[in-house]
């Protein structure tokens, strides 16, 4: 039989964005899609940094672009600035974009591997219009030719969390989502089969449905605490399991890029908003106190803050199955990975997607379930992987922290990218999965893991030719540079009056 | 680090794998890097397994060669390909066109198929798939066009790949190779020096002693070449190729044609001059080892693969690597990739062990994914008592293969591995020609109106038939084009 009732625990991002989904999808097909939230346990009230695949996802909702980034106080980001990675003092941006562009279907960081290696000084950043507009504070959208440098970038957005929950509330509720106000306090499971059944809040409202989807936050109200999945635990390879987090008024113009700091005993962020600034201190509390912590953190601060500092706990890892029975857990009830490439939100994303995709009936096929923990721990397995690379693709041995990371075995699916990278620039690449391999040039690059070697088909052409099309890669990545507008008042231009 | 970067490449084997890799070389290599070619003469007899079907992507390959599609149709007998019409295949005698084709249609976000599947439940059994391919209405009738750029007319959507004999796209390899100054030995083996996993030199039996940093060795089976240890996979069954070639005045079709028998199948590929007739026999299912007829070549073979084709400095290339019954496209399709992953992997230095990890990754990876396609052939209950149908050279039973046809049946999804060779429409025209039907379709397939529906999916059909009723004959295309090409190169 059809799934008629879907029961969404949890009002974070997760649960609206997953309400938002759903009703946008199901919303004529006679299926009821219910919320429950608890204003009282609120929620994690971070994750205010995403990749451009969100963009796709307003996309499909219809949600407007300006509206969009009105209502959440958004501002466009082009990549991330890592500082102090490799080495204290180092900082470069992860951008959403290819360096350069291939030659002959060769990728462009051989030839620019060939240049340094022959003496040359080129800064492979130069070959990136998005790193060159980062760094100058500019933006502007890409055009309709995706071909053309200036054109061939992706962008997402930094934005406030709580505004967006609350515009997608709006939507989900326009599109036939009821919301609850109450705490889950008892889960109703059918004795034979397991499932669950119904929830039970506060004041004895009983919610029932076919299809839970968890979005209770670290709690895992439905998947841990009633069905007791269990949880792999991933903090051996990346540890940090603390955060704190303060808001604090922006000083200086408004830039496109979030920054992720290291530091000693993990790394800091800052994310910029058009009204404020948002940031937070990761770290392992091993190496480090929350006091100190976050007495580093309110030390740095760029402006006064405009909040108190929270404190957050969590172990990095995901649930053993995201879909266990009849409960879907998206969100941070499903895993948790550091925040250090603005995953999470993604991550919701995919997991709302292949709901869709493999949306059960009321008999729950276990072969649903397995094809989505599937895909879904495929996700997070390789997004693992490219988080421990930051850790691990450096000098930096100065804190205990940095030598725990340099005497780590590393999972043989990473240690294999890093050595075909280091001998010969070789990347080995996937088709499933968020970052693809420019994103792990800019790392690696970045953090000064440079190959001994590159391609041999780069050397086909002639050192004349080589010279000529580097220069005008850089040349026609200037010039589009010298159109684009800042990009405070890009923003400006773009969403109105209203801003700031 | 203080590796001495590599001077010297030499390529063993004078099939079409050897073929391939050397053209393939000499264009890409850079100056700095020397390329010898050693042609022994005792490879090309097992080339007829390379099958004589193309997939669509061999265009880009014989490109990427320097050989171009005029050079092709002028100077051998290979025809257009649009894919195999299998029949009487499995314990079903099923019977469909496997065509090339690129991506159906994809309407509010939901796949063509769940549309078809949406009406199969209002009502069954009308809801055939091959009325919305272009390809194969195209393959019924026999007619065949170049596919235009313009993109709103359904020819836009035939991909087409060619028919073709090994042995005539030797020769044109071979004389393209000729045109680039590559030292060409013909010698055979007489001796290889070896310590532990590296070849230090082959001496040949011209006397000559050729050392070098590098070594492909595409000299099938049982080459000296290939590491005595070397382990392989599968080589359990043996099963015998029997290849014949008949001429006749026109082309007649433009697609392979394959038969299903007690003891395999059987084929016949039109080509421009003749048929080429192909069967495949499971020795152990013959209830007497029938002898090939007058006038055929015959070879027996045994499907296999070694775990790792790239040991040390030597790459072992082509039929020494695997042999796949070729069934589907899948064993020339797979030599392109082998090449391709070669070419992206040169080693660097002589410590290749990265070069090689990687290749054997990538290697395995494609041959796995290719044998879950054919897997997916025989992936149905058989009553038969012949081991052909009932114990299939491919692991049916492989979880990968278990969950895509598991995802099809309960929901009409093609879930997709890493760079599978194979594409969802491959694979989706596989499981209807299987008869492979779904228990549920997306439910977003319902959210047009079955009127509506009804009446796209006769637009469609009948913009289909029109233009298959315009095409000419596959004889009639290739005869204007020939001339055309005659006229403008002479
Ligand atoms: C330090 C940190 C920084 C981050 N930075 C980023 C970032 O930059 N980019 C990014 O993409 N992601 C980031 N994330 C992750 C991101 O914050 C989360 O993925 C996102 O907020 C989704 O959270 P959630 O909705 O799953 O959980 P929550 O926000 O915790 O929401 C849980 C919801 O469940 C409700 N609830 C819980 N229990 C009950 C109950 N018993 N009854 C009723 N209701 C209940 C709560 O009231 C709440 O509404 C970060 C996370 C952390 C910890």
């Amino acid at each position: 039989m059809t799934i008629t009732r879907i029961c969404i625990l949890g009002g974070g991002t997760s649960g609206w964005m997953t309400a938002a989904g759903l009703s946008n999808k199901f919303n004529d097909l006679g299926v009821s899609i219910a919320l429950v939230e608890s204003d009282n346990i609120g929620t994690v009230g971070v994750g205010e940094a995403t990749l451009p695949h969100i963009r796709f996802f307003n996309k499909t909702l219809g949600i407007d672009e300006r509206e969009f980034m009105r209502e959440t106080r958004a501002t466009f980001k082009l990549g991330i600035e890592f500082c102090d990675w490799g080495k204290i003092g180092d900082s470069y941006i992860h951008p959403f974009g290819d360096y350069g562009e291939p030659i002959d279907g060769i990728d462009f960081h051989h030839f620019w591997l060939r240049l340094l290696q022959n003496g040359h000084k080129a800064r492979l950043d130069d070959f990136s219009y998005p790193i060159l507009a980062a760094e100058s504070g500019k933006f502007q959208l890409p055009g309709p030719n995706n071909l053309e440098i200036g054109s061939n970038f992706g962008y997402a957005y930094q934005f406030d969390s709580g505004l967006f929950a609350k515009l997608l509330r709006r939507y989900s509720e326009t599109h036939g989502v009821t919301r609850t106000e109450g705490k889950a306090v008892q889960t109703i499971q059918n004795p034979e089969s397991g499932l669950i059944e119904a929830i039970v809040l506060e004041d004895g409202t009983r919610i029932e449905a076919d299809l839970f989807i968890d979005c209770s936050g670290f709690r895992g109200v439905l998947i841990e605490q009633a069905l007791n999945t269990g949880y792999e635990d991933w903090s051996e390879w990346l540890p940090c399991n603390r955060a704190v987090a303060v808001q604090c008024e922006s000083a200086g113009p408004s830039l496109p890029y979030t920054r992720a700091t290291a530091r000693d005993a993990g790394w800091q962020w800052r994310i910029p908003l058009q009204h404020r600034t948002g940031n937070g201190y990761v770290y392992w509390n091993k190496y480090i106190s929350d006091d100190e912590a976050t007495h580093q953190l309110m030390s740095t601060l760029e402006g006064p803050a405009l909040t108190e500092p929270k404190q957050l706990y969590f172990k990095t890892g995901k649930r053993r199955k995201l879909w266990n029975k009849n409960v879907v857990s998206i969100g941070l009830s499903g895993g948790f990975l550091e925040p250090l490439e603005s995953t999470s939100i993604h991550l919701i994303q995919e997991g709302i997607t292949a709901l869709i995709e493999l949306f059960p009936d009321t008999d729950f096929q276990e072969s649903d379930a397995r094809e989505y923990n599937r895909r879904m721990d495929l996700n997070f397995d390789r997004v693992r992987d490219f988080l421990l690379l930051h850790y691990v693709a450096t000098q930096r041995d100065d804190t205990e922290m940095w030598r725990y990371f340099r005497q780590m075995t590393l999972p043989e699916s990473l240690q294999e990218k890093m050595d075909a990278w280091s001998s010969r620039g070789y990347l080995l690449r996937y088709e499933q999965g968020v970052f693809l391999p420019p994103s792990w040039v800019a790392v690696m690059t970045g953090q000064n893991l440079l190959p001994n070697s590159y391609d041999p088909r780069a050397n086909q052409i002639s050192n004349k030719v080589l010279l000529d099309k580097t220069m005008a890669i850089k040349r026609d990545s200037l010039a589009a540079l010298r159109q684009t507008p800042d990009h405070g008042d890009f923003l400006a231009n773009y969403i109105g009056p209203a801003h700031r | 680090m203080s590796l001495s970067p590599i001077n010297k490449i030499a390529v063993f084997g004078d099939g079409l794998a050897g073929l391939f890799a050397v053209a393939k070389l000499a264009e890409i290599l850079p100056d700095g890097i020397q390329l010898i070619f050693v042609e022994s003469q005792e490879t090309r007899q097992t080339d007829i397994l390379f099958g004589t079907v193309t997939p669509p992507s061999t265009y880009d390959f014989l490109l990427g060669l320097g050989i171009q599609e005029p050079k092709v149709l002028t100077s051998t007998n290979t025809s257009f390909s649009l894919g195999t019409h299998y029949k009487k295949w499995g314990p079903d005698k099923r019977n469909w066109i496997q065509s090339f084709h690129r991506p159906l249609p994809v309407y509010n976000g939901v796949a063509f198929h769940h549309y078809l599947m949406r009406l199969e439940q209002v009502s069954p059994g009308n809801s055939e798939l091959e009325s919305y391919i272009m390809s194969v209405q195209a393959a019924r009738r026999g007619v065949f066009a170049h596919p235009p750029e313009a993109k709103n007319i359904p020819l836009a959507d035939v991909a087409y790949g060619y028919h073709f004999l090994p042995e005539q796209w030797c020769q044109i390899v071979s004389a393209k190779i000729s045109d680039s100054n590559i030292e060409r030995i013909k010698s055979d083996i007489t001796s290889v020096a070896r310590h532990g996993d590296k070849i230090d030199s082959v001496t040949l039996s011209n006397g000559q002693i050729i050392a070098a940093d590098f070594f492909v060795n595409a000299l099938g089976a049982m080459s000296k070449l290939t590491h005595p240890d070397a382990e392989s996979l599968g080589a359990t069954k043996v099963m015998r190729a029997d290849n014949m070639f008949t001429a006749y005045e026109k082309i007649e079709g433009v697609c392979r044609v394959l038969t299903g028998t007690e003891s395999g199948w059987t084929s016949t590929t039109p080509l421009q001059d003749g048929l080429d007739h192909l069967s495949i026999t499971d020795l152990s299912a013959e209830a007497e080892n029938s002898a090939g007829k007058n006038g055929q070549r015959s070879i027996e073979f045994s499907p296999c693969r070694l775990k790792k084709p790239w040991l040390g400095n030597c790459l072992v290339l082509g039929h020494g690597a695997a042999i796949i019954e070729p069934l589907t496209t899948a064993p020339i399709l797979l030599l392109q990739r082998d090449i391709e992953r070669l070419v992206e992997l040169i080693p660097v230095s002589n410590d290749m062990r990265v070069e090689s990890r990687e290749y054997n990754r990538r290697f395995n990876d494609d041959y796995d994914h290719a044998d879950l396609f054919t897997g997916a052939f025989f992936a149905a209950k058989s009553d038969s008592q012949s081991a052909y149908w009932n114990s299939p050279t491919v692991d049916c039973s492989n979880l990968k293969l278990l969950n895509k046809i598991t995802q099809f049946e309960s929901r009409g999804i093609n879930v997709q591995y890493d760079y599978e060779p194979f594409s969802a429409e491959d694979w989706t025209m596989l499981h209807f020609g299987m008869g492979r039907s779904t228990e549920r379709y997306d439910p977003l397939a319902n959210s047009i109106s079955e009127d509506l529906l009804n009446d796209r999916l006769s637009q469609m059909r009948t913009a289909i038939e029109i233009m298959a009723r315009k095409m000419p004959p596959h004889h009639i295309y290739m005869a204007g084009l020939k001339k055309y090409l005659k006229d403008k190169h002479g």
